[in-house]
């Protein structure tokens, strides 16, 4: 991640205060394309920020941009044909539950020597915890194809939720399967937003859709991730889904009324030395994206050096 | 010439006291910078919402930011950074240790290694 500003004061000329592109290369099936590039782009401002003078509470409202698709060398083979460019205002967070207080009441200097300390501060991280977070965004989409031939523009809102409590469920199987003790799940991520969606005389859909113009869809989203058999994997599933609320008969014949994409992501911490970290990566995407939702899968996989 | 040598010994005695002075700052900084690795590791291992894949030290200092699993989705790791920024603030003030939520999230950048992020709060932070 690069910043166009990382100081504190904003000026002028800086219209957004962080900034990131991540470029993930991958080599696939020639069927589906030979070579894909993932990529995502984000552009960030804070617009107003409340914060406590203890610094412990921070709430803000954030204009945020960014892009983020998939783009492979022939772009007719590619399955997962979806651009999608986004401009959002953020309520970061919403509201959250009050964590439970800890007093202030041991010497960083005593705890430094501590030989405790690291799981001294995870349970204590533990216990500070939140439960539940919601955060909310109204948002304009443009959606296309990777050469701009289909595209569609969705209005609309979301509204996220963070949540620890549905740990011990999703976690059960996995947890029966790990041998290592540090390697737990993150917070369950989820979204459900409403897009009002106009000009799909531009994508494949005009012909099955009512009025061939536009389209009132609920999005849901979910994340999650969690350790698996040992404390060096990583397992992560993304859910991202699309319904036409008030679809056509020619809509749900085709099988597009209900449209879902999936992410499964296995990360394994191959090696570590002195000077690098190796880490492989097997990635399988099902489903189909906006605008045209055409449904395929790609299965890729990559390993990553850090030094 | 008696004062001579001990203005001479004055002179030693300044600059030992000096560094001893200078050790002394460059411990208490290791110390610091080691505190605040300690409990970032052990913060981010949280056992309701773990982020970080690593189980030793070392490596995590080494390992970029844009490494721990915060998420795939650009809203979800963003999400994710911001409930650590609100857990690991409590547990430093727990220590006695102020580092606002703001300095927390501002330095959380992916490029950077986490030794890296950690020597930006300890810049940033009061310790009581």
């Amino acid at each position: 991640m690069s910043s166009f500003a990382q100081s504190k004061k904003d000026s002028t000329l800086t219209l957004f205060k962080t900034s990131a592109l991540e470029l993930d290369l991958k080599f696939i099936d020639p069927a589906k394309g030979s070579f894909g590039i993932d990529h995502q782009l984000i552009l960030e401002r804070s617009l107003k920020s409340i914060n406590s003078t203890d610094g412990s509470f921070e709430k803000g409202i954030n204009l945020n941009l960014n892009s983020k698709g998939f783009t492979t060398v022939s772009g007719d083979k590619n399955q997962n044909n979806s651009i999608i460019n986004e401009l959002k205002v953020e309520a970061f967070p919403l509201l959250f539950v009050k964590p439970k207080q800890i007093s202030e009441n041991e010497s960083w200097q005593d705890a430094a020597d501590d030989a405790d300390l690291i799981s001294q501060s995870r349970s204590l991280a533990n216990h500070v915890a939140s439960p539940f977070w919601l955060f909310f965004n109204i948002h304009g989409k443009h959606e296309t194809t990777q050469d701009f031939k289909n595209y569609d523009f969705a209005l609309g809102s979301q509204l996220s939720i963070a949540t620890s409590i549905l740990n011990k469920f999703l976690d059960f199987p996995f947890n029966l399967l790990r041998s290592a003790p540090n390697n737990n799940p993150r917070a369950l991520d989820l979204s459900i937003g409403y897009d009002y969606v106009i000009g799909l005389k531009n994508t494949d859909l005009s012909s099955l859709s009512k009025n061939n113009s536009n389209m009132n869809r609920l999005n849901l989203k979910a994340e999650w991730e969690t350790g698996i058999f040992t404390k060096d994997n990583r397992l992560v599933f993304l859910l991202d889904s699309y319904h036409d609320l008030d679809a056509a008969t020619k809509l749900k014949e085709a099988n597009k009324n209900w449209n879902y994409f999936y992410m499964i992501k296995l990360d394994h911490l191959l090696a570590k030395s002195d000077r690098t970290t190796t880490k492989v990566s097997v990635k399988y995407t099902h489903g189909g994206l906006p605008p045209n939702f055409d449904r395929g899968f790609v299965l890729g996989g990559g390993f990553s050096l850090e030094f | 010439m008696s004062i001579k040598i001990i203005s001479i010994l004055l002179n030693k005695n300044q600059q030992n006291s000096f560094y001893l002075h200078e050790n002394k700052t460059i411990a208490m900084k290791e110390k610091k910078f080691r505190f605040l690795k300690i409990t970032y590791f052990g913060a981010s291992d949280n056992p309701n919402d773990d982020v970080n894949p690593y189980d030793d030290l070392d490596t995590f200092g080494k390992a970029t930011v844009g490494s721990l699993g915060w998420g795939i989705d650009d809203g979800v790791r963003k999400r994710s950074k911001l409930r650590f920024a609100h857990n690991y603030y409590h547990v430093l003030r727990h220590y006695g240790v102020l580092l606002t939520i703001e300095d927390i999230l501002e330095n959380l950048v992916d490029d950077l290694s986490n030794d890296e992020v950690v020597e930006k709060w300890l810049e940033a932070a009061v310790f009581n």
